[in-house]
């Protein structure tokens, strides 16, 4: 008797546990989650928010979370877009207000069919992945300075000087460390890529990044501070 | 007593279960973080392998141009040091010895070449007849190898493959390297510049950029209100559009600049403009604008012109178009100064033109800023054509010559007579020292599938 509703009670609750798990790393599998609803939070929501308020729609606080104010701000902007007015940012939604969501990155199209042997690609696509996953809600710009710092990186005597050797050096990059640098790339960070590539420095030469909001190792704070940018503190 | 006894086996499950959730995420997380880690390894391995290989092809490209022994000296040392160094990376993938046994072979005989011509050519004796015709050899073999490399590249960034699959199915991709490779023929063989190919980004010549100080900026220092004055007249104007700056902070560093914002309304595309004003001298180093650009109306020449024409309303005359770049709809092009006939390198600037509006999108003077002065130039001791007689006999469709400053080390330059010239596809650029004939550099243009070309 005892030991039946031991085990039925453990079925019950390791089934809402293991659904409950999936259901969370889904979430964070997704990063970046590009659906948003009221319940929703995040910088994706004030990246709405101050988009919306920018136009008028919506005259709430900016901050990050999607509540009544912002769903009818949402369906506001809907139906002036001619969307279905649901409230939920999706795809469509999101093409609207300026940010098409990529699925498939660019690259990929590169693949084979070119004969020559050096290309650059590999470089551009390895550091779009990584700025993707460590500043996929910056700015275009913030997007460049990370992307500057991993080229300062190659140039400087105290980090490798390969583009791979710098984003795969242990525990540098916390997106490369937990796997999530592997998610798509927006074509956002693909041209900030090639922006840093080509030399765009906003950073000024910096060959550290963080985020003053995160937990960081004190150590960090001695390096000299160039500037911030966004949610990132720039210092070499 | 009752209730006691129903929650009992409740509370019990509740224990048993979480208990083991727990441990089991726990070993799920630990089990998730070493494969990660080790894929990171093998993928550091593997691009690495392919910087290796890159380099390799672009060494053994230029070993069959330079002419000078001192050069090749150094050259096949360096070809030696990216053998060693793509063997060790080949040797961390997870793939079977039996798969990768030629490519293996293949960079062994590099290395051995290498080091033996090393020796040969530090010791004063130029490279036969037959020693260039294998060095041609081992080049086109380099570029099948990178080829493959490419495709299994693709496939690691399209996601299609993750190198610790690899260890489980290894025979898949790199052994089709080897059958090409294998070449029993080989006798024997090279050097390295850089770590991925910056010339057909920046030109030639970008890494001087270390330098301390910023020459080009003189005069006062600005403040924020005024930096921001400056941007807004920067960008201009367009029609119905308001623009509102405001000053985001300021950069130190190399160059310390005031960091404004732009936005204009109405938006187009989410556009956001980024610009850093130097705070001495007010000059914009940098521009960055966030549209993504539509479907190209413009040719490249018409591109073109307008990043000229962009610079000229700028202020800076007596600059030169060098080389261009299209991606993605974007045309960047790199200018360089000039005084009199001299091209001066260091000093250069990029813009980046939209290829669907021509509107200018990025700008980017941190070279010009850090290097540019009125120099003291040398008179040229050798003439165009003693400079030319240092070239490469093999060299096709070499240019008339020109001269040109280029840097040396971080902080001296030197002054050149630049050559184009050509080897069966591969087009390169030759530095010969204006004043004692020495050839300084030796670099090859890269083409790639959008298109560089030397203009």
């Amino acid at each position: 008797m005892y030991l039946r509703r031991v085990i039925k009670a453990s079925l019950i609750i390791g089934a809402l546990l293991v659904s409950g798990m999936v259901i969370w790393r889904g979430g964070e599998a997704l990063g970046q989650s590009t659906v948003l609803y009221w319940g929703s939070s995040g910088p994706q929501v004030t990246k709405v928010q101050a988009l919306l308020n920018r136009w008028g729609y919506y005259t709430g606080p900016i901050d990050g979370y999607y509540s009544g104010k912002t769903f009818a701000a949402v369906q506001d902007f809907q139906r002036k877009n001619g969307l279905n007015p649901d409230g939920v940012v999706g795809d469509r939604t999101w093409a609207a207000l300026g940010h098409p969501v990529v699925r498939q990155s660019a690259y990929g199209t590169y693949s084979s069919g070119a004969a020559r042997g050096v290309s650059d690609n590999n470089s551009v696509s390895l550091l779009a992945r990584v700025i993707e996953g460590e500043a996929a809600d910056e700015s275009y710009t913030g997007k460049v300075a990370v992307g500057a710092v991993i080229i300062n990186r190659t140039q400087s005597g105290a980090f490798p000087s390969s583009i791979a050797g710098v984003i795969y050096q242990p525990h540098a990059f916390e997106s490369v460390t937990n796997g999530q640098y592997t998610r798509p790339v927006s074509d956002e960070s693909i041209r900030a890529a090639q922006a840093a590539i080509s030399g765009f420095d906003p950073s000024n030469g910096a060959t550290f990044f963080w985020n003053p909001y995160k937990p960081v190792n004190a150590w960090i704070w001695s390096r000299q501070v160039l500037t911030q940018i966004g949610q990132h503190i720039f210092a070499r | 007593m009752r209730k006691y006894r129903r929650f009992f086996p409740l509370g019990l499950g509740i224990l048993l279960v979480a208990g083991v959730a727990l441990w089991g995420y726990g070993q799920m997380a630990a089990r998730q973080a070493a494969e990660t880690a080790l894929t990171n390894k093998y993928n550091l391995a593997f691009y690495n392998l392919m910087n290796n290989v890159q380099n390799m092809e672009v060494i053994l490209s230029k070993s069959l141009v330079g002419q000078e022994t001192k050069q090749d000296a150094q050259l096949f040392m360096g070809l030696w040091q990216e053998s060693l160094a793509a063997q060790s990376n080949l040797g961390q993938i997870p793939v079977t010895e039996a798969s990768v046994a030629r490519t293996i072979k293949f960079l062994n005989q590099v290395g051995a070449y290498s080091q033996s011509l090393a020796t040969q050519t530090a010791g004063g004796a130029s490279k036969s007849d037959d020693q260039w015709q294998t060095l041609n050899k081992l080049y086109k073999q380099a570029q099948t190898l990178n080829g493959e490399l490419r495709d299994v590249e693709a496939n690691l960034s399209s996601g299609n493959l993750t190198l610790s699959e690899l260890r489980r199915d290894s025979r898949y991709v790199l052994r089709r390297a080897g059958p090409q490779l294998a070449n029993s023929n080989f006798q024997v063989i090279d050097r390295n510049m850089q770590q991925f190919p910056t010339l057909i980004y920046d030109g030639p010549f970008s890494d001087h950029i270390v330098k301390k100080t910023p020459v080009g900026l003189e005069g006062a220092q600005v403040s924020g209100d005024q930096a921001r004055d400056i941007a807004l007249k920067f960008i201009g104007s367009r029609p119905d559009t308001t623009y509102i700056a405001s000053v985001a902070g300021t950069v130190n560093g190399r160059i310390p600049v005031h960091r404004v914002d732009i936005t204009p309304r109405p938006a187009q595309n989410g556009e956001r403009i980024s610009m850093g004003v130097s705070s001495r001298g007010g000059k914009v180093v940098w521009m960055l604008n966030s549209r993504s650009p539509g479907a190209a109306a413009l040719s490249v020449r018409e591109a073109g012109d307008i990043a000229g024409s962009f610079l000229e309303d700028r202020g800076f005359k007596e600059m030169e178009s060098t080389y261009y770049e299209v991606r993605d709809n974007l045309a960047v092009y790199n200018y360089a100064a000039t005084q009199g006939k001299v091209i001066l390198y260091p000093d250069q600037i990029k813009v980046t033109v939209s290829l669907d509006n021509g509107q200018v999108v990025g700008f980017d003077a941190a070279n010009y800023w850090m290097a540019h002065n009125e120099r003291k130039l040398p008179q040229a001791k050798l003439s165009v054509t003693q400079a030319r007689e240092k070239l490469s006999p093999k060299l096709e469709d070499v240019t008339p010559g020109r001269l040109a400053l280029i840097p040396k080390t971080v902080d001296s330059e030197v002054l050149t007579y630049e050559f184009q010239g050509r080897l069966e596809k591969d087009v390169f650029l030759v530095y010969i020292d204006a004043l004692t004939g020495e050839e300084v550099k030796l670099l090859k243009v890269i083409k790639t599938n959008s298109g560089v070309l030397t203009m």
